[in-house]
């Protein structure tokens, strides 16, 4: 028997290799992969979570969780089956044009990700247009945009005027963050939420789909 | 309405409008805004000592991080003048770290001026080229400092339109033009040659007048990095037509004339073995190379070494913790007074000890159920988030190190020598540097400190025989680009561990 506690330690403590093993082992006993993701890895990413909230866990044991849980789902997600994936919304996700930094962004996306968001990730340096055309095809619910300039932040706005010259913007909401940002600023340019980490990411977004 | 603003300790009352903001009223008198005013960073503190000025929540909560009292402090960015007050303006003195070592070259006609213009401190020196010795040294803050610390708020401020880059071309031009003014004039000499100046590509830039556009974001490719020359007369300064003032050539777009003085300087253009440079400012230049290649990047570790973010951080002046003892974790205190804060010697010892001692985990947590905080001495504190902030910094130049190395295909054993420039290089411990992974070293003896290497290197560029060097360095040089290497991220995860 595959030891699935053990896939639940490995993210928690942030072990890439013993994810994959386990994952693979219990793949290979035709365990279902919907029923590893959500009993055993998202309860994983919401202990790291929650351990980060109460001061227990830090931005590199989150980085390291996050490296785990994508190892591992990597592996299981070309296995899903399309039609029973149950997702909690569809995000898409990238840092603004002419900012290349991506660590943060990345992590918002593992910690989405790993708490049952389908997450589209854009990369960096990406354009309003390129958000907007992945925002259609894939019918998101949230656009979140990352920066970590203060001379890259200002192109957030335009983001969010491309959104509604697209004439999507009461179709998706928008989510915003980075070191240099706060949430006055998010709401200046008009967006509908803001958080300053990765983990109050996951619940500003379960709160902005259920509003 | 008109109110009335008497400012301590400088004693002099100003006149402002009803609403008036308090930092344009401020401006010049010693404050920094290392967040460009925008009520982000918590540093533009002053004191409120009569009068009422409102808070809102936000500076609150940042006034209260910095462990100050918000019934009494104020942050200068977000103050509005609506009543009669009095505010007293914290001092701050300064140290700066200069070269007085006379230059390697020598026996050239007249004077010279070399000009160290770092984005937070002006050095000049002038130099009799006769001999190479340093006959006037002058050191001041960068007057751009209160429009914000890092070079990319300074971008974000020029930005705003031609009046705002224009008044930081204006405050650095005059503040050199004095500075060198006054050094050749306390010589009671009238031969100097050349100023030459050596600086950060941003740097470089505001001081030219040119677009800082093209260095705001991705690809960051600048016009123009070539040297330029000025007269005198052009930058408005009083000294000879007869003398040339050069702003010195960047390496790439964030690699400057700095450090290609530091380049000059060491001399790793002309070692058979590797050889890096390293300088611990908030750019984090990183340098590796030896006779026939080398390889330059800058990893951008932010202020935390400046004690800028850091909860009680301070710089290294009186007052601040610089060096805690290994054994007993008894705190130094420059100038022996009474502990007001932490500089960045200070920050590293702290955070050596408490890992020595247990008090802080490998993933950078504090160990037992303190309250976020580990006192250091008399009120002054290490706090979770300062430890943070500190791995987040030295990640950023473990990781860019390795990565260099990683490219040229070689590893540390193949290094010989570390030179360790800037200010914090020259105080720091540097067995704790390496054990706290700051400075990825196999022993001790692989580390030089190297002092002001851009200051002494600069030197060495006023005399014309070191153009043929530099012309020998540059074909040498190359750029890396650490943003576009896909392993940065897995590596620096890792670097943020102790
Ligand atoms: C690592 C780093 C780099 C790496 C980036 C590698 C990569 N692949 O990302 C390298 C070395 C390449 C780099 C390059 C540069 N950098 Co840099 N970099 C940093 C550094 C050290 C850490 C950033 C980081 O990764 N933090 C860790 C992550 C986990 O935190 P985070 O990004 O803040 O993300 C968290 C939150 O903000 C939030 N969040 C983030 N995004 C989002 C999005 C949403 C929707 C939400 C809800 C939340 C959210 O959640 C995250 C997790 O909790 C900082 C300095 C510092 N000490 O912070 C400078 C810093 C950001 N860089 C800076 C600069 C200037 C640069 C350069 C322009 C110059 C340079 N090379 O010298 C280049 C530009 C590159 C580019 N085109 O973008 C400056 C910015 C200054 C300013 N005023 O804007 C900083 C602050 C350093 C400094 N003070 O000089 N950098
Ligand atoms: S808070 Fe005022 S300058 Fe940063």
């Amino acid at each position: 028997m595959a030891n699935l506690e053990g896939l639940y330690e490995a993210i928690l403590n942030g072990k890439l290799e013993q994810a994959v093993e386990v994952t693979n082992a219990a793949i290979a006993e035709g365990i279902d992969p919907q029923t590893i993701i959500n009993g055993y890895m998202v309860k994983g990413m919401e202990e790291i979570g929650a351990r980060f909230e109460a001061g227990k866990a830090f931005v590199p044991n989150l980085l390291m969780s996050a490296r785990a849980m994508k190892g591992a789902l990597d592996i299981l997600k070309p296995l899903l089956k399309a039609e029973n994936a149950t997702s909690a919304g569809t995000i898409v996700i990238g840092t603004v044009k002419g900012d290349l930094h991506d660590i943060g962004k990345n992590l918002v996306a593992s910690m989405l990700e790993g708490c049952g968001f389908e997450v589209i990730n854009l990369g960096v340096d990406v354009s309003g247009e390129k958000f907007v055309e992945a925002a259609k095809e894939h019918n998101a619910d949230i656009i979140c945009m990352s920066a970590l300039l203060t001379t890259t932040m200002n192109y957030m706005k335009e983001v969010v005027s491309a959104v509604e010259a697209a004439g999507i913007r009461d179709k998706v909401k928008i989510m915003v963050g980075g070191a240099p940002l706060n949430n006055d600023f998010a709401m200046a340019i008009g967006a509908d939420g803001y958080s300053s980490n990765a983990n109050d990411a996951v619940a500003m977004a379960r709160r902005l789909l259920s509003a | 309405m008109a109110h009335t603003v008497h400012i301590e300790p400088f004693d002099i009352d100003i006149s402002a409008e009803d609403n008036a903001s308090l930092a344009e009223i401020v401006n010049g008198l010693g404050i920094d805004f290392p967040c460009g005013g925008k009520g982000l960073c918590g540093n533009c503190h002053i004191e409120l000592v009569k009068g009422t000025m409102e808070i809102s929540a936000r500076e609150k909560a940042l006034l209260e991080r910095k462990g100050l009292d918000s019934s009494r402090w104020r942050l200068a960015c977000c103050g509005r003048i609506t009543d009669d007050i009095v505010i007293r303006i914290p001092v701050r003195e300064q140290v700066i770290l200069t070269d007085d070592s006379s230059s390697r070259l020598y026996g050239e006609d007249g004077l010279a001026a070399a000009v160290d213009l770092g984005s937070t401190t002006i050095v000049v020196q002038l130099i009799d080229r006769k001999n190479g010795a340093v006959l006037e040294s002058f050191s001041e803050i960068n007057g751009q400092n209160v429009f914000g610390a890092d070079i990319i708020s300074r971008i974000a401020y020029a930005l705003q339109g031609p009046e705002y880059s224009e008044r930081l071309a204006l405050t650095v031009r005059e503040q050199v033009g004095r500075m060198a003014g006054d050094a050749v004039k306390a010589s009671g000499r009238d031969d100097i040659r050349n100023v030459t100046i050596v600086g950060n590509s941003v740097m470089h830039h505001l001081f030219c007048k040119l677009d800082v556009t093209p260095l705001s974001a991705y690809p960051f490719l600048s016009p123009y990095n070539g040297r330029m020359e000025f007269t005198p007369s052009e930058l408005g300064w009083n000294l000879p037509e007869t003398c040339t003032v050069r702003f010195m050539q960047n390496i790439s777009h964030f690699v400057g004339s700095d450090i290609l003085a530091g380049i000059l300087h060491t001399g790793i253009h002309r070692k058979d073995r590797w050889c890096a440079l390293l300088d611990l400012g908030t750019n984090g230049e990183i340098v590796i190379g030896n006779r026939e290649r080398i390889l330059c990047t800058s990893t951008a570790a932010g202020p935390a070494f400046e004690g800028v973010n850091i909860v009680n951080g301070m710089r290294a002046v009186s007052g601040a913790v610089c060096r805690i003892d290994e054994t007993s974790g008894k705190a130094e205190i420059i100038g022996n007074t009474r502990p007001s804060g932490i500089c960045g010697s200070g920050l590293i010892d702290a955070i050596h000890y408490f890992l020595k001692t247990g008090r802080i985990t490998p993933d950078g947590r504090i160990a037992d159920d303190s309250p976020g905080r580990l006192e250091i001495a008399g009120g002054v504190a290490l706090y979770d988030r300062d430890i943070r902030e500190f791995q987040l910094a030295k990640a950023a130049v473990a990781t860019g190190f390795e990565l260099l190395m990683k490219h040229l295909g070689i590893s540390l054993t193949d290094i010989d020598k570390i030179y360790i420039a800037g200010g914090l290089g020259n105080y720091i411990d540097i067995s704790k540097a390496r054990e706290t992974g700051l400075i990825k070293a196999i022993g001790n003896s692989q580390i030089v400190k190297a002092g002001n290497s851009a200051l002494a290197g600069c030197k060495e560029m006023t005399f014309s025989a070191s153009d043929r060097e530099i012309e020998a360095i540059l074909p040498l040089v190359s750029h890396y680009s650490l943003e576009t290497d896909p392993d940065f991220q897995d590596r620096y995860c890792e670097n943020l561990f102790f």
